[in-house]
């Protein structure tokens, strides 16, 4: 139709856009947009596209809190931000909340919080005397006096003291004196628990309870119901560095290796889905993708020690 | 340039092998934790294979420069802003405390419109937050703001257009 300029077209639908959420939009001013709107197929589809936009710049969770605080917030100086403002425009959005978690060293929500880094392990001993091993990239928080928050990660709670409660975002987990259990919480919305020793009383977020006894296994997965099995022997292996593929996927073993490995590491989703079994040396990555290669009809493209893709032969 | 995806794909890597460590070590002077200057450089390379055309990259240590001071101006920003959200829970009753989960996402929605109004003056944010989350008209807000109507309109129509570059990043 018109060969209008794109950025005139996104000027008069921010204007159009701006009448409209003003409060004294008259009918004249409304017949006008209809008419601009459907008058030019590039009109509907920038005023369409700028919709969308402004429905993701009002996310969830904006609304709870105090609009002033939401100002307050935004008009916030930043003296280091300022210095780069110009330089890049065009590039930025998508990829913040990855970012997020893997820069969890640079965090500073709650201070007291007990986290490893990327192929790091570490033990805690908590008040009480309970013992907390954080598998690579973990964090928790803890919440006095007897929560453990965990955010993402693997860990395994001995827990010698008073009885604690491990908090995840689908459940929470009672930890009785002497009960020794695993979780691990590596993608969202999907919480595994081995209970080692003594037994444990999940509550979860819908309301189910549900009793793991020592050498049981709950899986919990957002949105469906519990499910409780035999424990899966593999589940400790990461305490002595290896990682135990029993027919996992590709994938799997990748998302475990990743928390091990600075650097990029790319798979592909048909070489997600391949299923492996074996023994996977966790603080010798490069050894396992080498093991992982000779096992599977799958291409490695390295270079250097830090950035590996992963493709089906 | 017309590469195959296999070529890019070495291109990217034979970047990566050449500019890494030299990124890795440009940020570690510039941050307390080691690993998050690796974690960063990593991070700027994904962002550099999402780019439409990674080939055409004349001057990639420029450009990964660039991109990873945007990274850490990004995670310095979230500081900031959890740092403000931290203190303001801190004075709410305990049952109305968020939750973790809740906290981060409020934080990730803050700073997504921070990043989406990002070049706006202050008056102009106050004015969108005002109009979007709390149904203020405009006249309203002008009296709020004590600024006039056509500035409000003029601000709202600036971010809308905001909104839509948003989507192009």
């Amino acid at each position: 139709m018109s060969e209008q300029p794109m950025a005139q077209v996104i000027d008069e639908a921010a204007q159009w856009m701006a009448l409209l959420h003003s409060g004294h939009l008259s009918e004249e001013d409304a017949a006008a947009f209809q008419r601009w709107h459907d008058g030019d197929a590039m009109h509907a589809q920038v005023f369409r596209r700028m919709s969308q936009g402004l429905g993701e710049a009002k996310r969830p969770g904006l609304q709870r809190l105090p609009e002033e605080q939401v100002i307050a917030a935004l008009q916030l100086p930043s003296g280091r931000r300022r210095f780069l403002r110009n330089s890049l425009g065009a590039l930025g959005g998508l990829g913040v909340a990855a970012l997020a978690a893997k820069t969890v060293g640079e965090r500073i929500w709650a201070p007291g919080d007990l986290l490893t880094l990327t192929a790091e392990r570490r033990s805690f001993v908590l008040d009480g005397g309970s013992r907390l091993t954080l598998d690579a990239q973990t964090r928790v928080s803890p919440r006095p006096p007897s929560t453990l928050y965990v955010h993402q990660g693997a860990l395994q709670l001995e827990c010698s003291g008073p009885s604690l409660t491990l908090e995840t975002a689908l459940a929470d987990i009672e930890v009785e004196q002497g009960g020794t259990l695993l979780l691990a919480q590596r993608f969202d919305g999907e919480v595994r628990l081995t209970v080692l020793a003594r037994q444990s009383v999940v509550r979860t977020r819908q309301g189910n309870a549900l009793r793991v006894r020592a050498g049981q296994q709950a899986r919990l997965i957002a949105g469906q119901a519990p499910w409780l099995g035999r424990a899966d022997p593999a589940a400790s292996a990461w305490l002595s560095g290896l990682y135990e593929a029993r027919e996992s996927t590709l994938g799997e073993v990748v998302e475990a290796l990743r928390a091990y490995r600075h650097g990029v590491l790319r798979i592909t989703p048909e070489a997600a889905k391949l299923k492996i079994s074996g023994l996977f040396p966790l603080d010798d990555s490069a050894r396992a993708l080498r093991l992982i290669a000779a096992a599977l009809p799958i291409r490695l493209a390295s270079v250097g020690a830090l950035w590996v893709s992963i493709d089906l032969a | 340039m017309d590469l195959r995806p296999s070529s890019t794909q070495q291109l990217l890597g034979q970047l990566f092998a050449q500019n890494y460590t030299w990124l890795c070590a440009r940020l570690r002077s510039r941050m307390a934790c080691p690993h998050s200057a690796e974690d960063i450089a990593s991070e700027a390379f994904v962002r550099i294979l999402g780019l439409p055309d990674p080939a055409a990259i004349r001057e990639p240590r420029a450009m990964l420069t660039t991109i990873a001071q945007r990274l850490l101006q990004e995670s310095w920003r979230r500081r900031d802003l959890e740092r403000a959200y931290v203190r303001w829970v801190r004075d709410l009753p305990a049952q109305v405390q968020p939750s973790p989960e809740e906290a981060h996402l409020v934080i990730d929605s803050l700073l997504h419109l921070d990043r989406v109004l990002d070049g706006l003056p202050g008056q102009g944010k106050a004015a969108f937050i005002h109009s979007q989350l709390g149904g203020m008209t405009y006249s309203d807000i002008a009296h709020r703001l004590g600024i006039s109507v056509s500035r409000v309109q003029q601000y709202m129509s600036e971010a809308f257009r905001l909104c839509y570059q948003a989507l192009d990043t």
